[in-house]
């Protein structure tokens, strides 16, 4: 069992533990227990570090938190507790989202730190300080310490740094508004994976990343014997936003924008997607100044930034973390709303989020333990178009405990959840009694004389597989509103397993039939370069050896047996 | 000793129609042989036809047979009892003489019983016990 904490941080981060539940959702494992690939009886926590306290991102990830939490408590029996997402079908997550504002910093009185601007923040009289305005002058311009920072560091890692080590080391008293929220002390003596995820080239993730590592870091240090692991996912740019509805103006005039200029822009583009959510005036005459004054992601900027930050890890931060992942696009993709943070900042995920998830549980299964000195040069595939991906690019993770080195592909963990949900509910007679049943005898044997618990688990199953299915489209789907960088070929393929028309469950099920004699099936089923050969008679002879098996159980076995009969096609050919 | 009874008894009396024929008790005796030996092969063919269907199906989905569709098998295996046996009285010289419309009424009664009693036993004694009883 092992203790994991995900640290998002910005946007960006927020995405990538989106998409690391919606995966965890839909079944990836992260180790082997008794001959089967399970994530359950790990636990996650997810830290969301961001100023920006009504950000689009984090509405989506708390929408993938309760849709977890909902698809854990369908497949457990008997009372779960409230805040922990428990089933035999994969690992426990603690569904509050702990909640880091870097703004929220210990205060000296109840006047300290209101004002939510880099001045306000870090002209603190928190612990006897003087005041530190002289010393913010020489580093910044007025505007930049007068700019709002409760939607984030608008990409500007030197605004936000300063903040970020200042919220950093109040997290280490527990009696801070941070140090509280985060609990660390609680992972003190105990074993934890922690994995820091956000952006290289955007502020919050590019400044809270580093130091949030080397504050981990340096108590790791103090404390070897702890077992603490650090990891994390740098994601240089893969999506761009597009131009905001109007251009900066020059340095001189942004100095000193007057109100009747601002009501202007207010008249012409409060309508405007980015304008349209804030209610107050105020607020929108703040965004006009924002995008005036060029407090805004200019994506000109952003491979430079990016390239920064990497260098600055090099220096500063690699050796705080055991592993380090950096995800990127050789082209990124391009957004379809421009966005300053906040409820108006809901970009889909996108298909390099799902790849920085995917390396947080290579982290997390602790697969891969490298010498410190080592490093390893990912590439992609030369005929990897990162626009419109498939499953079959995304990259292998490796599976700790295993008896042998065991990758797991992330195509096939698709393919097993989706014929899984096929078989499930299209191929098992639920609307006969389960003594009439055949040909499945273990499910048969737990249903007998017990049809009202057949009918409950029936409904817990079609709601369980519903938001299993919802994930999945979510995560590969090529409709830009959902999901960005897909081909959409998978999507097509998997719909045919998720789908329940006549048509659909009458091919599936010619190939998921068997002959006159044997078990074997007729022909095999396929997503991408994968297949598997199965048939229903095969699938009836799975489940769990122990009688009181849970819902959630029985699925994790039936769906380790069928990861275990897939075989790339042309193999299997 | 069975045959016998049957001879003996009046139960061949109530199988033919017209008794004043000689030899009638030899035809009420072929008549009651057919009408047992129809529902045999009624039975199994009706068993043939199940066990085909599910092996057919290649999917546990379809192998999973309720009551209610296991009763209308036997329900349809009538038919073919009656049609077999209306058959044989027709085509042969003795059965409408003797037998009479109301003796191939009474036979297929017999016949019916023998079989559904044989689809419930059959049933009863193979893997399918669940699908009937």
């Amino acid at each position: 069992m092992s203790k994991n904490v995900f640290i998002a941080i910005g946007g960006s981060g927020a995405k990538v533990a989106e998409a690391l539940i919606r995966l965890l959702t839909i079944g990836f494992p992260t180790h082997k227990e008794k001959g089967v690939l399970t994530s359950v009886e790990d636990t996650l926590q997810i830290w969301r570090v961001d100023p920006d306290l009504s950000a689009g991102a984090a509405s989506a990830l708390n929408n993938a938190i309760k849709d977890y939490q909902e698809l854990q408590k369908r497949l457990s029996d008997g009372k779960t507790p409230n805040n922990i997402a428990t089933s035999r079908w994969a690992m426990d997550i603690d569904v509050r989202v702990r909640e880091l504002n870097p703004l929220d910093l210990p205060r000296a009185s109840d006047a300290d730190n209101t004002e939510k601007t880099l001045r306000g923040i870090l002209d603190s009289r928190y612990g006897d300080k003087q005041r530190s305005a002289p010393f913010l002058d020489p580093f910044y311009e007025p505007k930049d310490l007068e700019v709002k920072i409760d939607r984030g560091f608008y990409q500007k890692p030197f605004i936000g740094a300063a903040v970020m080590a200042v919220y950093a080391d109040s997290l280490k008293e527990d009696s801070t508004p941070g140090g509280k929220e985060a609990g660390l002390t609680a992972f003190y003596n105990n074993q934890a994976n922690f994995f820091l995820c956000g952006s290289l080239h955007g502020g919050t993730g590019a400044c809270g990343v580093p130091i949030l590592g080397k504050f981990i870091g340096e108590r790791k240090k103090k404390n070897p014997n702890w077992g603490w692991r650090i990891g994390g996912a740098l994601l240089a740019p893969y999506c761009i936003p597009p131009d905001p509805p109007f251009k900066a103006l020059d340095e001189q005039e942004a100095s000193d924008i007057p109100d009747s200029v601002l009501d202007g822009y207010v008249d012409k583009y409060g309508d405007e997607p980015a304008f349209s959510q804030l209610k107050q005036k105020e607020e929108k005459r703040e965004l006009v100044k924002q995008i005036l004054r060029g407090f805004f992601a200019d994506p000109q900027d952003m491979e430079a930034r990016a390239r920064q930050g990497l260098s600055y890890y090099k220096d500063h931060s690699a050796d705080y973390f055991d592993e380090l992942y950096l995800v990127g696009k050789p082209e990124p993709d391009k957004l379809k709303v421009w966005s300053n943070g906040g409820q108006s900042q809901r970009n889909p995920l996108n298909s390099a989020e799902v790849v920085a998830a995917i390396s947080a549980l290579n982290f997390f299964s602790e697969a891969n333990p490298v010498s410190p000195q080592s490093y390893f040069v990912g590439a992609s595939t030369h005929d990897l178009n990162s626009k419109k991906m498939k499953l079959y690019q995304l990259p292998s993770f490796g599976i700790r405990r295993a008896p042998t080195d065991l990758e797991i592909d992330p195509e096939r963990v698709f393919l097993a959840t989706a014929v899984m949900h096929h078989l499930l509910l299209q191929q098992i007679a639920w609307d006969k009694k389960a003594k009439e049943w055949a040909n499945i005898e273990g499910l048969r044997n737990y249903y007998l004389g017990n049809e009202l618990k057949k009918e409950e688990d029936k409904g817990h199953f079609d709601a369980a597989m519903s938001l299993i299915a919802n994930s999945m489209l979510c995560l590969v789907d090529d409709s830009e509103e959902i999901a960005i960088g897909w081909s959409g070929q998978d999507k097509n393929q998997l719909l045919a397993f998720l789908s329940a028309a006549d048509s659909d469950v009458r091919s599936i099920t010619k190939q998921v039939s068997t002959r006159w004699w044997g078990d074997d099936p007729r022909g095999s089923l396929e997503l991408g370069r994968s297949s598997i050969k199965v048939s229903t008679k095969q699938f009836g002879k799975w489940c769990p050896s122990n009688a009181a098996f849970t819902r959630g159980e029985y699925l994790r076995f039936v769906w380790s047996n069928l990861y275990g009969k897939i075989q790339d096609k042309n193999e299997s050919a | 000793m069975l045959a016998y009874i049957i001879l003996e008894s009046s139960i061949l009396r109530w199988f033919a129609d017209y008794r004043d024929i000689e030899g009638w008790d030899d035809t009420a005796q072929n008549w009651l042989i057919v009408a047992a030996v129809v529902s045999v092969l009624g039975a199994g063919l009706m068993f043939f036809i199940k066990w085909f269907k599910k092996k057919r199906a290649g999917v546990i989905k379809l192998e999973a047979w309720s009551r209610g569709e296991t009763l209308l098998l036997i329900l349809v295996g009538l038919l073919p009892i009656f049609v077999a046996l209306l058959a044989t009285w027709y085509i042969s010289r003795d059965y409408p003489n003797i037998i009479g419309v109301g003796g191939l009424f009474k036979g297929v009664m017999v016949s019916w019983l023998l079989y559904v009693l044989l689809m419930f036993v059959g049933h009863a004694l193979s893997p399918w016990r669940h699908e009937l009883l």
